[in-house]
Protein backbone atom coordinates (compact mmCIF):
# COMPACT_ATOMS: atom_id res chain seq x y z
CA UNK A 1 0.00 0.00 0.00
CA UNK A 2 1.43 3.43 -0.32
CA UNK A 3 0.93 4.78 2.85
CA UNK A 4 3.36 1.79 3.84
CA UNK A 5 5.36 3.38 1.39
CA UNK A 6 5.07 7.29 2.63
CA UNK A 7 6.27 5.72 5.77
CA UNK A 8 3.16 6.84 7.77
CA UNK A 9 2.37 3.43 9.30
CA UNK A 10 4.53 1.70 11.79
CA UNK A 11 5.64 -1.18 9.62
CA UNK A 12 9.01 -0.21 9.04
CA UNK A 13 9.62 -0.27 12.36
CA UNK A 14 9.07 -3.68 12.76
CA UNK A 15 10.71 -5.11 9.97
CA UNK A 16 13.77 -3.18 10.97
CA UNK A 17 13.68 -4.95 14.60
CA UNK A 18 12.98 -8.20 12.81
CA UNK A 19 16.02 -7.63 11.32
CA UNK A 20 18.08 -6.83 14.15
CA UNK A 21 16.63 -9.98 16.17
CA UNK A 22 18.06 -12.14 13.01
CA UNK A 23 20.71 -10.57 13.05
CA UNK A 24 21.80 -11.54 16.70
CA UNK A 25 20.26 -14.61 16.47
CA UNK A 26 22.98 -15.69 13.87
CA UNK A 27 25.86 -14.15 16.13
CA UNK A 28 24.62 -16.38 18.99
CA UNK A 29 24.25 -19.33 16.74
CA UNK A 30 27.75 -18.64 15.34
CA UNK A 31 29.16 -17.72 19.32
CA UNK A 32 27.44 -20.86 20.52
CA UNK A 33 29.32 -23.67 18.10
CA UNK A 34 32.73 -21.93 19.56
CA UNK A 35 31.89 -24.51 22.49
CA UNK A 36 31.51 -27.69 20.13
CA UNK A 37 35.02 -27.10 18.59
CA UNK A 38 37.24 -27.07 21.34
CA UNK A 39 35.45 -30.22 22.69
CA UNK A 40 35.62 -31.79 19.55
CA UNK A 41 39.47 -30.91 19.56
CA UNK A 42 40.15 -32.40 22.65
CA UNK A 43 38.31 -35.34 21.81
CA UNK A 44 40.40 -35.89 18.41
CA UNK A 45 37.27 -34.93 16.37
CA UNK A 46 39.54 -33.45 13.92
CA UNK A 47 36.82 -33.69 10.63
CA UNK A 48 33.79 -33.04 12.97
CA UNK A 49 35.79 -29.48 14.43
CA UNK A 50 36.44 -28.89 10.73
CA UNK A 51 32.74 -29.03 9.61
CA UNK A 52 31.56 -26.78 13.08
CA UNK A 53 34.32 -24.32 11.61
CA UNK A 54 32.48 -24.11 8.04
CA UNK A 55 28.81 -23.99 9.93
CA UNK A 56 30.19 -20.60 11.11
CA UNK A 57 31.40 -19.64 8.42
CA UNK A 58 28.31 -20.08 6.81
CA UNK A 59 26.06 -18.56 9.72
CA UNK A 60 28.62 -15.51 9.25
CA UNK A 61 28.12 -15.20 5.71
CA UNK A 62 24.24 -15.16 6.19
CA UNK A 63 24.56 -12.34 9.40
CA UNK A 64 26.21 -10.41 6.81
CA UNK A 65 23.48 -10.22 4.76
CA UNK A 66 21.05 -9.77 7.06
CA UNK A 67 23.94 -6.94 7.95
CA UNK A 68 23.44 -5.15 4.79
CA UNK A 69 19.79 -5.00 4.62
CA UNK A 70 19.53 -3.21 7.99
CA UNK A 71 21.69 -1.04 6.53
CA UNK A 72 19.80 -0.54 3.69
CA UNK A 73 16.57 0.12 5.46
CA UNK A 74 17.71 2.71 7.76
CA UNK A 75 19.52 4.34 5.01
CA UNK A 76 15.82 5.33 4.08
CA UNK A 77 15.57 7.58 7.20
CA UNK A 78 12.05 7.33 7.63
CA UNK A 79 11.64 4.63 10.48
CA UNK A 80 13.41 5.21 13.57
CA UNK A 81 13.56 8.58 12.61
CA UNK A 82 16.62 10.17 14.64
CA UNK A 83 17.81 6.93 15.68
CA UNK A 84 18.91 5.25 12.41
CA UNK A 85 23.08 6.21 13.08
CA UNK A 86 22.90 4.25 16.29
CA UNK A 87 20.64 1.31 14.95
CA UNK A 88 23.32 1.26 12.39
CA UNK A 89 26.33 1.25 14.72
CA UNK A 90 24.26 -1.74 16.95
CA UNK A 91 24.16 -3.50 13.92
CA UNK A 92 27.56 -3.43 13.33
CA UNK A 93 28.72 -4.31 16.78
CA UNK A 94 26.46 -7.24 16.83
CA UNK A 95 28.26 -8.06 12.86
CA UNK A 96 31.31 -8.00 15.16
CA UNK A 97 29.82 -10.97 17.02
CA UNK A 98 29.38 -12.83 13.89
CA UNK A 99 32.77 -11.91 12.68
CA UNK A 100 34.63 -12.61 16.31
CA UNK A 101 33.38 -16.13 16.65
CA UNK A 102 34.16 -16.69 12.98
CA UNK A 103 38.22 -15.35 13.26
CA UNK A 104 38.32 -17.69 16.67
CA UNK A 105 36.96 -20.54 15.18
CA UNK A 106 39.21 -20.25 12.27
CA UNK A 107 42.36 -19.30 14.64
CA UNK A 108 41.57 -23.06 15.88
CA UNK A 109 41.36 -24.78 12.59
CA UNK A 110 44.45 -23.51 10.69
CA UNK A 111 46.61 -25.68 12.49
CA UNK A 112 46.09 -28.68 13.98
CA UNK A 113 46.35 -28.87 17.83
CA UNK A 114 46.80 -32.17 19.56
CA UNK A 115 44.39 -32.86 21.94
CA UNK A 116 46.86 -33.13 24.67
CA UNK A 117 47.20 -29.51 24.38
CA UNK A 118 43.79 -28.55 24.68
CA UNK A 119 42.69 -31.03 27.49
CA UNK A 120 44.16 -29.03 30.54
CA UNK A 121 42.54 -25.47 29.48
CA UNK A 122 39.45 -27.62 27.95
CA UNK A 123 36.86 -26.99 31.24
CA UNK A 124 38.33 -23.19 31.62
CA UNK A 125 38.20 -22.29 28.07
CA UNK A 126 34.29 -24.17 28.00
CA UNK A 127 33.68 -22.03 30.44
CA UNK A 128 35.11 -18.86 29.07
CA UNK A 129 32.91 -19.45 26.11
CA UNK A 130 29.82 -19.85 27.92
CA UNK A 131 30.31 -16.89 29.32
CA UNK A 132 30.61 -15.57 25.82
CA UNK A 133 27.70 -17.41 24.73
CA UNK A 134 25.72 -16.07 27.96
CA UNK A 135 26.48 -12.44 26.66
CA UNK A 136 25.72 -12.89 23.34
CA UNK A 137 22.14 -14.59 24.46
CA UNK A 138 21.50 -11.36 26.91
CA UNK A 139 22.04 -9.34 23.94
CA UNK A 140 19.75 -11.17 21.91
CA UNK A 141 16.93 -10.42 24.54
CA UNK A 142 17.87 -6.77 24.87
CA UNK A 143 17.59 -6.32 21.36
CA UNK A 144 14.08 -8.51 21.40
CA UNK A 145 13.09 -6.44 24.32
CA UNK A 146 13.66 -3.02 21.77
CA UNK A 147 9.91 -3.95 21.22
CA UNK A 148 8.87 -4.32 24.93
CA UNK A 149 9.80 -1.64 26.96
CA UNK A 150 12.78 0.75 28.15
CA UNK A 151 13.16 -1.07 31.54
CA UNK A 152 13.58 -4.88 29.29
CA UNK A 153 16.01 -3.15 27.45
CA UNK A 154 18.64 -1.70 30.30
CA UNK A 155 17.99 -5.06 32.10
CA UNK A 156 19.11 -7.42 29.39
CA UNK A 157 22.28 -4.75 28.65
CA UNK A 158 22.78 -5.19 31.98
CA UNK A 159 22.94 -8.92 32.36
CA UNK A 160 25.41 -8.56 29.14
CA UNK A 161 27.61 -6.55 31.24
CA UNK A 162 27.64 -8.95 33.95
CA UNK A 163 28.75 -11.81 31.43
CA UNK A 164 31.43 -10.17 29.84
CA UNK A 165 33.10 -9.34 32.91
CA UNK A 166 32.70 -12.73 34.04
CA UNK A 167 33.99 -14.09 30.48
CA UNK A 168 37.15 -11.54 31.47
CA UNK A 169 38.01 -13.05 34.68
CA UNK A 170 38.08 -16.39 33.29
CA UNK A 171 39.92 -15.59 30.23
CA UNK A 172 42.94 -13.69 32.23
CA UNK A 173 42.86 -17.12 34.44
CA UNK A 174 43.39 -19.38 31.01
CA UNK A 175 45.79 -17.11 29.49
CA UNK A 176 48.04 -17.13 33.04
CA UNK A 177 47.34 -21.46 32.95
CA UNK A 178 48.37 -21.40 29.58
CA UNK A 179 51.59 -19.52 30.12
CA UNK A 180 53.02 -22.04 32.33
CA UNK A 181 52.08 -25.08 30.26
CA UNK A 182 54.71 -27.05 28.66
CA UNK A 183 53.83 -27.05 24.78
CA UNK A 184 55.21 -25.94 21.48
CA UNK A 185 54.97 -22.12 21.26
CA UNK A 186 53.05 -22.30 18.05
CA UNK A 187 50.31 -23.55 19.99
CA UNK A 188 50.64 -21.33 22.87
CA UNK A 189 50.06 -18.55 20.11
CA UNK A 190 47.30 -20.09 18.96
CA UNK A 191 45.42 -20.81 21.75
CA UNK A 192 46.09 -17.26 22.80
CA UNK A 193 44.95 -15.71 19.76
CA UNK A 194 41.86 -18.13 19.91
CA UNK A 195 41.13 -16.61 23.50
CA UNK A 196 41.44 -12.86 22.26
CA UNK A 197 39.06 -13.39 19.29
CA UNK A 198 36.97 -15.16 21.03
CA UNK A 199 36.48 -12.87 24.22
CA UNK A 200 36.17 -10.19 21.26
CA UNK A 201 32.52 -12.00 21.03
CA UNK A 202 31.68 -10.55 24.52
CA UNK A 203 33.22 -7.63 23.96
CA UNK A 204 31.22 -6.86 20.66
CA UNK A 205 28.12 -7.52 23.17
CA UNK A 206 28.93 -5.42 25.75
CA UNK A 207 29.34 -2.45 22.49
CA UNK A 208 26.51 -3.04 21.16
CA UNK A 209 24.52 -3.20 24.76
CA UNK A 210 26.31 0.05 24.84
CA UNK A 211 24.84 1.23 21.44
CA UNK A 212 21.56 0.53 22.97
CA UNK A 213 21.90 2.36 26.11
CA UNK A 214 22.55 5.34 23.60
CA UNK A 215 19.09 4.29 21.77
CA UNK A 216 16.87 4.16 24.92
CA UNK A 217 18.71 7.94 26.41
CA UNK A 218 17.60 9.11 22.40
CA UNK A 219 14.65 7.34 21.90
CA UNK A 220 12.51 8.67 25.05
CA UNK A 221 13.76 11.85 25.85
CA UNK B 1 -5.10 49.33 -17.80
CA UNK B 2 -1.91 50.83 -16.58
CA UNK B 3 0.49 49.08 -13.92
CA UNK B 4 -0.33 51.18 -11.20
CA UNK B 5 -3.29 48.63 -10.86
CA UNK B 6 -1.33 45.57 -10.62
CA UNK B 7 1.11 46.86 -8.29
CA UNK B 8 -0.97 46.15 -5.14
CA UNK B 9 -1.36 42.82 -6.75
CA UNK B 10 2.29 41.73 -7.03
CA UNK B 11 3.52 43.66 -3.63
CA UNK B 12 0.95 41.29 -1.84
CA UNK B 13 1.91 38.13 -3.84
CA UNK B 14 5.54 38.30 -3.47
CA UNK B 15 5.30 39.56 0.22
CA UNK B 16 3.22 36.12 0.72
CA UNK B 17 6.08 34.30 -1.56
CA UNK B 18 9.18 35.64 0.29
CA UNK B 19 7.14 34.77 4.32
CA UNK B 20 6.21 31.52 3.05
CA UNK B 21 9.94 30.59 1.95
CA UNK B 22 11.43 32.46 5.20
CA UNK B 23 9.16 31.45 8.25
CA UNK B 24 7.98 27.61 6.64
CA UNK B 25 11.69 26.96 7.56
CA UNK B 26 10.63 26.98 11.36
CA UNK B 27 8.40 24.04 10.57
CA UNK B 28 11.30 22.13 8.61
CA UNK B 29 12.59 21.18 11.61
CA UNK B 30 9.92 18.38 12.40
CA UNK B 31 11.30 16.74 8.81
CA UNK B 32 14.57 16.90 9.64
CA UNK B 33 14.98 13.34 10.56
CA UNK B 34 12.77 12.03 7.79
CA UNK B 35 14.26 11.58 4.02
CA UNK B 36 13.12 10.61 0.86
CA UNK B 37 9.21 10.30 0.24
CA UNK B 38 8.41 11.25 3.17
CA UNK B 39 9.69 14.92 2.87
CA UNK B 40 7.43 15.36 -0.07
CA UNK B 41 4.39 14.39 2.72
CA UNK B 42 5.75 16.70 4.83
CA UNK B 43 5.89 19.08 2.70
CA UNK B 44 2.49 18.61 1.45
CA UNK B 45 0.51 18.67 4.64
CA UNK B 46 3.00 22.47 5.16
CA UNK B 47 1.06 23.69 2.29
CA UNK B 48 -2.37 22.05 3.44
CA UNK B 49 -1.86 23.61 6.55
CA UNK B 50 -1.46 27.35 4.90
CA UNK B 51 -4.23 27.14 2.65
CA UNK B 52 -7.01 25.55 5.27
CA UNK B 53 -5.07 28.33 8.13
CA UNK B 54 -5.87 31.08 6.03
CA UNK B 55 -9.09 30.24 4.72
CA UNK B 56 -10.65 29.46 7.51
CA UNK B 57 -9.01 32.24 10.52
CA UNK B 58 -7.17 34.10 8.12
CA UNK B 59 -9.79 36.91 8.15
CA UNK B 60 -9.13 37.33 11.87
CA UNK B 61 -5.53 39.42 11.11
CA UNK B 62 -6.97 40.98 8.33
CA UNK B 63 -8.54 44.49 10.03
CA UNK B 64 -4.43 45.13 11.80
CA UNK B 65 -3.71 47.10 8.38
CA UNK B 66 -7.39 48.12 7.71
CA UNK B 67 -8.63 49.84 10.99
CA UNK B 68 -7.57 48.47 14.23
CA UNK B 69 -4.58 49.94 14.36
CA UNK B 70 -4.75 52.56 11.63
CA UNK B 71 -6.44 53.10 8.68
CA UNK B 72 -4.02 53.75 5.06
CA UNK B 73 -5.24 55.04 1.97
CA UNK B 74 -4.08 52.99 -1.00
CA UNK B 75 -0.87 54.64 -1.66
CA UNK B 76 0.09 54.48 2.26
CA UNK B 77 -0.85 50.79 2.48
CA UNK B 78 1.44 50.31 -0.75
CA UNK B 79 4.21 52.16 0.55
CA UNK B 80 3.88 49.45 4.24
CA UNK B 81 3.30 46.50 1.65
CA UNK B 82 6.56 47.18 -0.26
CA UNK B 83 8.91 47.70 3.11
CA UNK B 84 7.32 44.35 4.77
CA UNK B 85 8.66 42.88 1.10
CA UNK B 86 12.32 44.92 1.09
CA UNK B 87 12.77 43.91 4.73
CA UNK B 88 11.38 40.09 4.38
CA UNK B 89 13.32 39.81 1.30
CA UNK B 90 16.63 41.12 2.40
CA UNK B 91 16.49 38.65 5.25
CA UNK B 92 15.43 36.03 3.17
CA UNK B 93 18.86 36.48 1.00
CA UNK B 94 20.79 36.07 4.00
CA UNK B 95 19.18 33.26 5.31
CA UNK B 96 17.47 34.87 8.49
CA UNK B 97 14.39 34.16 9.47
CA UNK B 98 11.76 37.38 9.95
CA UNK B 99 8.86 38.06 11.67
CA UNK B 100 5.69 39.13 9.56
CA UNK B 101 4.10 40.23 12.31
CA UNK B 102 6.77 42.88 13.52
CA UNK B 103 7.39 44.11 10.16
CA UNK B 104 3.58 44.69 9.31
CA UNK B 105 3.35 46.84 12.56
CA UNK B 106 6.32 48.72 12.16
CA UNK B 107 6.08 48.85 8.19
CA UNK B 108 2.22 50.31 8.81
CA UNK B 109 3.54 52.38 11.65
CA UNK B 110 6.02 54.53 9.32
CA UNK B 111 3.49 56.14 7.33
CA UNK B 112 0.84 57.20 9.94
CA UNK B 113 3.86 58.56 11.61
CA UNK B 114 5.15 60.42 8.63
CA UNK B 115 2.32 61.64 7.38
CA UNK B 116 0.17 62.40 10.87
CA UNK B 117 -2.38 59.83 10.52
CA UNK B 118 -3.63 58.58 13.44
CA UNK B 119 -2.96 55.48 14.92
CA UNK B 120 -4.31 53.56 17.81
CA UNK B 121 -2.06 53.63 20.30
CA UNK B 122 -3.46 51.40 22.84
CA UNK B 123 -3.64 48.64 20.26
CA UNK B 124 -0.20 48.91 19.64
CA UNK B 125 0.80 48.61 22.89
CA UNK B 126 -1.77 46.30 23.70
CA UNK B 127 0.20 44.09 21.10
CA UNK B 128 3.55 44.98 21.99
CA UNK B 129 2.70 43.58 26.01
CA UNK B 130 1.64 40.35 23.85
CA UNK B 131 4.54 40.25 22.00
CA UNK B 132 6.34 40.62 25.33
CA UNK B 133 4.13 37.95 27.29
CA UNK B 134 4.35 35.08 24.39
CA UNK B 135 7.95 33.74 25.02
CA UNK B 136 6.53 32.72 28.47
CA UNK B 137 3.46 31.20 27.61
CA UNK B 138 5.53 29.15 24.97
CA UNK B 139 7.79 28.14 26.96
CA UNK B 140 5.96 26.95 29.94
CA UNK B 141 3.43 25.16 27.81
CA UNK B 142 6.33 23.85 26.03
CA UNK B 143 7.99 22.05 29.33
CA UNK B 144 4.38 20.95 30.36
CA UNK B 145 4.13 19.39 27.27
CA UNK B 146 7.70 17.66 26.71
CA UNK B 147 6.60 16.08 30.49
CA UNK B 148 3.98 15.01 29.50
CA UNK B 149 5.34 13.23 26.59
CA UNK B 150 7.45 11.54 28.67
CA UNK B 151 5.35 10.32 30.61
CA UNK B 152 3.26 8.94 28.03
CA UNK B 153 6.09 7.51 25.99
CA UNK B 154 8.35 5.63 29.38
CA UNK B 155 5.73 2.63 29.28
CA UNK B 156 5.87 2.55 25.49
CA UNK B 157 8.17 0.18 23.33
CA UNK B 158 10.99 2.13 21.63
CA UNK B 159 9.52 0.64 18.22
CA UNK B 160 5.82 2.10 19.30
CA UNK B 161 7.60 5.54 20.66
CA UNK B 162 9.24 5.83 16.98
CA UNK B 163 5.91 5.22 15.35
CA UNK B 164 4.35 7.97 17.79
CA UNK B 165 6.85 10.20 17.23
CA UNK B 166 6.58 10.22 13.04
CA UNK B 167 2.36 10.61 13.50
CA UNK B 168 2.96 13.44 16.07
CA UNK B 169 5.78 14.98 13.44
CA UNK B 170 2.91 14.82 10.74
CA UNK B 171 0.18 16.26 13.10
CA UNK B 172 2.69 19.18 13.94
CA UNK B 173 3.36 20.28 10.82
CA UNK B 174 -0.29 20.68 9.98
CA UNK B 175 -0.78 22.21 12.81
CA UNK B 176 1.91 24.79 13.06
CA UNK B 177 1.53 26.19 8.87
CA UNK B 178 -2.39 26.26 9.97
CA UNK B 179 -1.54 28.85 12.82
CA UNK B 180 1.44 30.04 10.88
CA UNK B 181 -0.68 30.81 8.05
CA UNK B 182 -4.11 31.97 10.00
CA UNK B 183 -1.89 34.75 12.22
CA UNK B 184 0.64 35.80 9.78
CA UNK B 185 -0.40 35.10 6.11
CA UNK B 186 -4.28 36.52 7.60
CA UNK B 187 -2.13 39.83 8.02
CA UNK B 188 -1.95 40.93 4.14
CA UNK B 189 -5.51 40.57 4.23
CA UNK B 190 -5.76 44.22 5.07
CA UNK B 191 -3.79 45.42 2.63
CA UNK B 192 -5.19 46.74 -1.20
CA UNK B 193 -4.96 43.74 -3.70
CA UNK B 194 -4.95 40.86 -1.09
CA UNK B 195 -7.11 37.75 -1.95
CA UNK B 196 -7.41 33.97 -1.47
CA UNK B 197 -5.64 32.93 -4.34
CA UNK B 198 -3.25 36.13 -5.03
CA UNK B 199 -1.91 35.60 -1.17
CA UNK B 200 -2.14 31.55 -0.73
CA UNK B 201 -0.84 30.49 -4.64
CA UNK B 202 2.79 32.63 -4.10
CA UNK B 203 3.05 31.34 -0.57
CA UNK B 204 2.39 27.42 -1.65
CA UNK B 205 5.32 28.25 -4.22
CA UNK B 206 7.66 29.81 -1.61
CA UNK B 207 7.08 26.46 0.56
CA UNK B 208 8.01 24.52 -2.85
CA UNK B 209 11.03 26.67 -4.15
CA UNK B 210 12.78 28.28 -1.54
CA UNK B 211 11.38 26.93 1.83
CA UNK B 212 14.98 25.46 2.75
CA UNK B 213 16.54 29.11 2.87
CA UNK B 214 16.64 29.21 6.33
CA UNK B 215 15.94 25.62 8.02
CA UNK B 216 20.20 25.37 8.71
CA UNK B 217 19.64 28.62 11.43
CA UNK B 218 16.56 27.44 13.42
CA UNK B 219 17.48 23.64 13.07
CA UNK B 220 21.68 23.65 14.22
CA UNK B 221 22.88 26.75 15.29
CA UNK B 222 20.64 27.39 17.95
CA UNK B 223 20.38 24.30 20.04
CA UNK B 224 21.02 20.50 20.05
CA UNK B 225 17.57 19.34 21.10
CA UNK B 226 15.98 15.64 20.59
CA UNK B 227 12.95 15.61 18.15
CA UNK B 228 10.47 15.08 20.90
CA UNK B 229 12.17 18.62 22.27
CA UNK B 230 11.70 20.37 19.12
CA UNK B 231 8.40 18.48 18.51
CA UNK B 232 6.91 20.03 22.11
CA UNK B 233 8.57 23.88 21.09
CA UNK B 234 6.33 23.84 18.20
CA UNK B 235 3.01 22.85 19.24
CA UNK B 236 3.66 25.20 21.96
CA UNK B 237 4.67 27.71 20.09
CA UNK B 238 1.46 26.85 17.64
CA UNK B 239 -0.96 26.88 20.14
CA UNK B 240 0.38 30.18 21.65
CA UNK B 241 0.13 31.31 17.98
CA UNK B 242 -3.17 30.45 17.75
CA UNK B 243 -4.19 31.47 20.84
CA UNK B 244 -2.85 35.07 20.06
CA UNK B 245 -4.87 34.84 16.58
CA UNK B 246 -8.47 34.03 18.43
CA UNK B 247 -8.07 37.45 19.98
CA UNK B 248 -6.64 38.73 16.66
CA UNK B 249 -3.18 39.79 17.85
CA UNK B 250 -0.35 38.93 15.37
CA UNK B 251 2.59 37.31 16.68
CA UNK B 252 5.46 35.69 15.50
CA UNK B 253 6.03 31.56 15.11
CA UNK B 254 9.68 32.33 15.36
CA UNK B 255 9.70 33.77 18.50
CA UNK B 256 7.21 31.39 20.36
CA UNK B 257 8.80 27.95 19.22
CA UNK B 258 12.64 29.51 20.15
CA UNK B 259 11.28 30.71 23.13
CA UNK B 260 9.72 26.80 23.71
CA UNK B 261 13.22 25.84 22.69
CA UNK B 262 14.67 28.05 25.33
CA UNK B 263 12.60 26.65 27.79
CA UNK B 264 12.83 22.98 26.95
CA UNK B 265 17.42 23.66 26.90
CA UNK B 266 16.99 24.87 29.81
CA UNK B 267 14.96 22.48 31.79
CA UNK B 268 16.31 18.99 30.40
CA UNK B 269 19.43 18.22 30.78
CA UNK B 270 22.22 17.69 29.36
CA UNK B 271 21.48 20.65 26.73
CA UNK B 272 23.79 22.35 23.68
CA UNK B 273 22.06 25.46 23.50
CA UNK B 274 23.94 28.43 21.67
CA UNK B 275 21.94 30.57 23.89
CA UNK B 276 22.85 33.85 21.49
CA UNK B 277 21.55 32.76 18.97
CA UNK B 278 18.59 32.15 21.05
CA UNK B 279 18.35 35.26 22.18
CA UNK B 280 18.80 37.26 19.09
CA UNK B 281 15.77 35.79 17.80
CA UNK B 282 13.49 35.90 20.33
CA UNK B 283 14.22 39.23 21.13
CA UNK B 284 14.52 40.47 17.86
CA UNK B 285 10.92 41.93 17.20
CA UNK B 286 12.05 45.26 18.44
CA UNK B 287 14.88 45.06 15.60
CA UNK B 288 11.93 44.16 12.88
CA UNK B 289 9.84 46.56 14.04
CA UNK B 290 12.09 49.71 14.58
CA UNK B 291 13.79 48.54 11.11
CA UNK B 292 10.75 48.79 9.02
CA UNK B 293 8.84 51.50 11.02
CA UNK B 294 12.03 53.54 10.18
CA UNK B 295 12.04 52.24 6.40
CA UNK B 296 8.39 52.94 5.74
CA UNK B 297 8.75 56.13 7.51
CA UNK B 298 11.40 56.92 5.15
CA UNK B 299 9.91 55.86 2.38
CA UNK B 300 6.45 57.60 2.93
CA UNK B 301 8.27 61.44 3.37
CA UNK B 302 9.83 61.03 -0.34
Amino acid sequence: MRIFRLGISGNGEGVILNHLLSHAELAMKASVRLKGIIELIADSKWDEARSEYDIIDSLESEADEVHRDTVEKLSTGVFFAGLGGDLMNLAEKIDGIADSAKDSARTLIFRRLEPSEVMPLKDELCKFLKSCEDAVSSLSEAVKAIGKGREDVIAHVKETEMHEEAADETKNRILERLYQLQMPVLSTIQLRDFIFQADNVADYAEDAGDVLYILVAKGYY
Amino acid sequence: MSLSFFIPFILVSATSFVFAANNIGMIKTSFQSVAGRAQWLYLLLSIAGLVLGFVVEGYKLSGLASGDVVNLRPYEAEVAMFTVLLVMSVFTFLRLPASLSNVVLGAILGPAMALGISYDVHKVLYVIAAWLFAPLTSGLLAILLYSAYRKIVSRMALTSVSIFNRVSALAITLLSSYTLSANNLGLLLGFPGSGLLIIIVPAVLGVLLLSNAVVSTLGWRMAMLSQTGYLAALVSGSFTLWLYTQFSIPASLTQTVVSGMMALSIYSKPSIVNYRTMFELVGSWPFFLFLSLIVAYSISLI
